[in-house]
């Protein structure tokens, strides 16, 4: 038995150390996941929080059956589904500066002057960035988790709960419609 | 090899999930076709511009917020574990038992109307009936407040069980005693709570006539909800022992800071 799976059998068995420590085994990448998909930090923490009560109140149903990292990814896939269904914030897109939580950053950052190429880094990595929230959930979902997150096929399926052909498809198409969206930045 | 098939098939090479054959065919078709060629530069692009994104940090208190949230969780959790088959029956038998004394002092009062008074003095004792028949109920959820603690021996068993498998450890006996320890020290922590009741005749006003009891304002109410005005940790702390007593509370507030709580009544089936 590996340490994780010895955590997941404690923090199962009610120890609240154990959990804490799954949680920070998962906290970051979790909540990057969720930032991914909503393009704002403070519905990505909201969602993030969401997620691990999930975890934590369901952690006794988890059998074993899939990878203890696919599980959480799951609830954070359907977590994050769900708010978008209730019509909240997944799918905002903004590609004017200023009205974006980077570009204020950027104000709030720039007293002096940055280098100019440090400013075409961050307006590149702005517009990527909602570029990759304004596709759809199921297309977002897959650039994170293979492109940032680097999780293999396999993975992803196990994840979404698809057949391996639907990854591939969504993988493959995703990227073509994000290619679309960038194509201005990238010619 | 058709450009759509090759354009569907420039992904999966890129990230090595062709076979050979397959591999071989894209890169000989990609070579001789120059939008191909160019779509394949460009998904390759963005592949590596995606891949570059750097990890953001944790909010500040993300892991405090988180911890926060999972205590109100734990007591919440209780209390679920505290309503279990065994308080319900208590509750129902509670119930039942105060129905039956509705019923006979409803007959005795009944047969005394009919045998020994006048019909204006009848009319009397029939607006009696819902105070009596209120008064009986409360009476019968004090019951229910002492068979809270009757519940105990069902732990004990639960625990007995444990033991006969071997199963008891030292965390398990961590968790129970601070189990009791929040028990004590159970109360409302956010702004918004969920009471699930299995019993219809819990409304708002249910709850209102309880806060009164502890000097608790009410500022609002609908239809299935209260908002209540708590000004201290003691009147958080007696609202959370009312609500207990009535149903499964949660926690669903994301407010920590405010002086009102709103409780929420949701109908279990």
């Amino acid at each position: 038995m590996n340490d994780e799976a010895l955590l997941i059998e404690r923090a199962q068995n009610g120890d609240v150390s154990a959990f804490e420590e799954l949680v920070s085994l998962y906290a970051k990448k979790i909540y990057n996941y969720c930032y991914r998909m909503t393009d704002s930090r403070e519905d990505a923490e909201d969602l993030a929080q969401e997620v691990f009560i999930k975890v934590y109140r369901n952690l006794k149903s988890f059998k074993g059956d899939s990878r203890f990292s696919t599980w959480i990814y799951r609830i954070a896939y359907n977590t994050c589904v769900d708010r978008y269904r209730k019509g909240r914030k997944l799918d905002t897109v903004s590609l004017n500066p200023g009205k974006n939580e980077d570009s204020v950053e950027i104000e709030l950052v720039s007293s002096d002057p940055l280098p100019e190429e440090e400013v075409i880094k961050r307006e590149r990595y702005r517009k990527l960035q909602a570029c990759i929230a304004g596709l759809k959930p199921e297309y977002k979902t897959v650039i994170i988790l293979r492109d940032i997150q680097n999780y293999s096929y396999e993975e992803i399926a196990e994840i979404l709960q698809v057949p391996l052909g639907t990854v591939k498809s969504h993988i493959s198409r995703a990227r073509a419609a994000l290619c679309d969206a960038l194509r201005e930045m990238l010619e | 090899m058709d450009c759509r098939v090759v354009q569907e098939l420039i992904s999966p090479y890129i990230d090595g999930e062709l076979d050979r054959e397959e591999a071989r065919q894209l890169e000989a078709h990609i070579e001789s076709c120059s939008e191909c060629r160019q779509r394949f530069g460009q998904i390759k692009a963005v592949v590596q511009m995606v891949g570059v994104l750097e990890e953001e940090e944790l909010p500040d208190g993300f892991l405090d917020r988180l911890q926060a949230r999972l205590e109100a969780e734990q007591v919440t959790g209780m209390v679920h574990r505290k309503h279990s088959r065994f308080s319900r029956w208590v509750k129902w038998m509670g119930i039942a038992a105060a129905a039956a004394i509705i019923v006979l002092a409803i007959r005795v009062l009944s047969l005394d109307g009919l045998l020994y008074t006048s019909p204006q003095e009848k009319g009397q004792t029939d607006s009696a009936a819902p105070e009596s028949m209120s008064k009986s109920l409360l009476e019968g959820s004090q019951d229910e407040e002492s068979a809270g603690s009757s519940d105990r021996p069902a732990d004990d068993a639960e625990k007995q069980q444990k033991l006969d498998r071997g199963d008891v450890s030292a965390s398990d006996a961590e968790s129970e005693t601070s189990e009791q320890a929040q028990e004590v020290d159970g109360y409302i922590k956010s702004d918004k709570v969920e009471l699930r009741v299995q019993d219809v005749c819990i409304t708002p006003q249910t709850l209102m006539i309880r806060a009164i009891q502890h000097g608790i304002d009410m500022v609002d109410q609908t239809e299935n909800s209260i908002t209540l005005k708590v000004t201290s940790i003691e009147q958080r702390k007696a609202l959370y022992r009312e609500l207990e007593l009535l149903g499964v509370v949660e926690e669903v507030g994301t407010n920590f800071e405010s002086d009102t709580v709103t409780i929420v009544i949701v109908e279990q089936e």
